[in-house]
């Protein structure tokens, strides 16, 4: 689902705040070209309101254990705060290259005043999130000519938003 | 609330070999309780989608984990029915004679308190219940044993890509061994090669314990219960009695069930922390430990990955997860790359179908790319991608061990604490496989070659077999020393890793526990 096609539904985030979803869709598309549009605020925001094992979060199995809240919002929070100091724009309203020169620092650990996972951790964590939710779908498989050969479809792309 | 029940037998855990031990003593008239800690599980509940497979990992309490090769309990292990197999790869392989004699051969690691030859009939029989599809002859590596039973997995492009470049490096390759029909199959049908074994196979075409050996414990009278979590077991008297149970979404529901025979198969972590959970007057420092012995020798093999793009269309997303093609080389000399410092054995498993995401999917293996980088790269890796991966045998340490944390989970156990390092020599042994796996594909003529760090593989050792109390925890048939009805199973009896895949050598050893415990009743 989509956050225009959350929006005519009238569905609000339940975790993080709709300026944090805002923020994740501009760091998505940054990360992969139309993550950010394809869902990537609310894939996180729907897998943190669910049970720890209903949680299809990959960093679910990459030593971090459950609550996943604060792993995602202060490396928000630190991301937003470098965002106004650098560009004078919050995280959620950054132009596409300023987002990508964000994504650089992130991955070289060089945002300053962070707070949360380490940096690079995040920058895994958070790159394949947005793969997921671009490529991991049967509309991704799509998008990159794989059959997706499904025994058993998936309900929804990934669970319940 | 508290209940009493009881049972000739109780199964703790209801994956690889906990089913296979239910069914066999099912199959013999015991009357057989599994208790299962995580939710109940079907087919049906098995979608193919790499988001919606994390579902099958463990959610049970968490496990701390230290050291510089932490062994992956979330990634490494399953959470309910079934168990981590439901989401197993099905490479089969079996242990080799020196698997089984390690110290004794090269002064370093341990020895089995078993040889192959005690092992072969019951992998014999394994694989004649499960299936495997495989070319026993081609797989000049292999100890002896009878062939398989099915067909070996067909090679597709990606599988004839990379298997160029070992015939270039004068290297063979044969069929990866998969408990997975590559024709029908004792009712079973035969897999479609569509790559979503890691999302667990509903269609019975793969060897779990959904398809092969709970539907058996279940038909001869074995009862299952799912959202049982065991906390403690009771022994009195050098005898198991009873074990402890709550409710997993009700603790302040437990119950005592009573019983002849209990059976620890509750994979690797929750076997050693269990025991230690179940410390009592007569046996302080848990069940089995006397000579603090329970949780030592914790491996996990270590992962080698090796990557590349070709120029011819190399079909990824066909096969099976856990690959076509097999090489074990140098694996019957372990001293092969002494000379670097390397120690151990490893295989190839060659050319796995690939996902485009998840962890082993494309999109990590070129973690630093992003942007239209990374679009370009999917588009093109869709298409190009080649991957194989050494399994790198690990070194048994005493210091790598769980033990219980200071935490306690919403039952009042103890937290499990895993701390994993692996040796030089296994570190050394990556290495010298992952430079061979590049030259590999630069033979095959890959235009892009790369490789990943190492990760932790499968999860073993914590209550190891042997002949002596002082330095293991069970005797060759898993009976706990100085508790004989109290019997583990599972990887965690193994002494060393091998550096071939787990659970086919589970089986047959519980296969051989369980007639055993037939025979001696």
């Amino acid at each position: 689902m989509t956050p225009g096609q959350a929006h005519d539904l009238g569905l609000t985030p339940r975790a993080l705040t709709k300026q944090e979803i805002q923020g994740l869709t501009v760091l998505g598309n940054a990360l992969v070209p139309g993550a950010g549009d394809a869902g990537l605020g609310l894939y996180i925001d729907a897998q943190l309101v669910a049970p720890a094992g209903d949680s299809m979060l990959m960093v679910r199995y990459l030593g971090v254990n459950p609550p996943f809240d604060d792993f995602y919002r202060k490396a928000l929070a630190s991301l937003d705060a470098w965002s106004i100091q650098k560009f004078a724009k919050s995280l959620a309203e950054l132009y596409p290259e300023s987002a990508a020169q964000l994504v650089r620092a992130l991955m070289k650990g060089e945002i300053e005043d962070w707070s949360g996972p380490p940096q690079g951790f995040f920058f895994f964590v958070i790159r394949n999130d947005a793969c997921d939710v671009k490529y991991g779908t049967k509309e991704g498989f799509d998008h990159l000519g794989v059959p997706y050969m499904a025994h058993i479809e998936p309900p929804t792309p990934w669970g319940n938003p | 609330m508290k209940l009493e029940e009881r049972a000739d037998v109780i199964v703790v855990g209801s994956g690889a070999t906990g089913s296979h031990m239910a069914a066999r003593l099912a199959e013999a008239g015991k009357e057989v309780l599994i208790l299962e800690a995580g939710p109940e599980r079907n087919l049906s509940s098995l979608v193919s989608s790499p988001i919606w497979s994390r579902r099958l990992k463990w959610s049970g309490p968490p496990v701390e984990e230290s050291g510089d090769h932490p062994v992956g309990q979330v990634f490494n292990s399953g959470y309910g029915v079934g168990g981590s197999a439901m989401h197993h790869f099905a490479v089969w392989p079996r242990f080799h004679e020196n698997d089984f004699t390690v110290h004794s051969d090269e002064g370093l690691g341990l020895d089995w308190p078993i040889s192959y030859d005690d092992l072969r009939p019951w992998y014999d029989k394994v694989q004649a219940e499960c299936g495997i599809s495989g070319d026993a002859r081609g797989e000049v590596w292999r100890p002896a044993g009878d062939d398989y039973p099915m067909a070996p997995v067909p090679v597709f492009a990606q599988g004839a890509a990379i298997a160029e470049g070992f015939h270039q490096l004068d290297m063979q390759t044969s069929a990866l061994p998969l408990a997975v029909t590559s024709s029908p199959y004792k009712g079973r049908t035969a897999c479609i090669w569509d790559g979503w074994c890691d999302a667990g196979c509903p269609i019975g075409a793969l060897a779990n314990p959904l398809t092969i050996h709970l539907p058996i414990a279940i038909a001869a009278g074995a009862s299952l219960r799912a959202n049982a979590t065991v906390r403690r077991m009771l022994v009195k008297n050098g005898r198991a009695t009873a074990v402890e149970v709550v409710d997993t979404n009700d603790p302040s529901m437990v119950r005592t069930v009573h019983a002849d025979v209990v059976v620890l198969a509750a994979f690797t972590v929750q076997n050693a922390r269990i025991l230690l959970a179940s410390a009592s007057d007569e046996h302080p420092y848990g069940l089995g430990n006397r000579h603090d012995q329970v949780g030592r020798y914790l491996m996990t093999h270590v992962a080698a990955p090796v990557f590349g793009l070709f120029e011819q269309k190399t079909t990824p997303h066909l096969g099976a997860t856990g690959g076509q093609l097999l090489n074990q080389q140098h694996y019957d000399d372990k001293q092969a790359f002494r000379d670097q410092g390397a120690f151990g054995s490893y295989q190839w498993m060659i050319a796995q179908a690939m996902k485009p995401t998840d962890l082993l999917g494309i999109a990590p293996s070129r973690a630093d790319l992003f942007g239209q980088a990374l679009e370009e790269f999917m588009q093109r890796s869709a298409k190009h991608f080649g991957m194989m991966t050494g399994v790198i045998e690990d070194l048994p340490l005493v210091e790598n061990r769980v033990m219980l944390s200071e935490l306690k989970d919403q039952f009042g156990m103890p937290l499990a604490h895993c701390a994993h390092s692996a040796s030089a020599e296994t570190r050394a042994l990556f290495d010298a496989a992952i430079n061979e796996g590049r030259r590999v594909f630069e033979a095959a003529g890959a235009v892009e070659v790369w490789s990943g760090g190492p990760g932790p593989m499968h999860i073993m050792g914590g209550t190891i077999m042997g002949d002596n109390e002082k330095t293991s925890v069970t005797n060759s048939f898993g009976q706990v020393h100085g508790i004989p009805n109290l019997v583990i199973c599972g990887p965690s009896l193994f002494p060393t890793s091998g550096g071939v895949n787990p659970t086919f050598t589970a089986h047959a050893l519980t296969a051989r526990s369980a007639d055993k415990l037939l025979n001696a009743n």
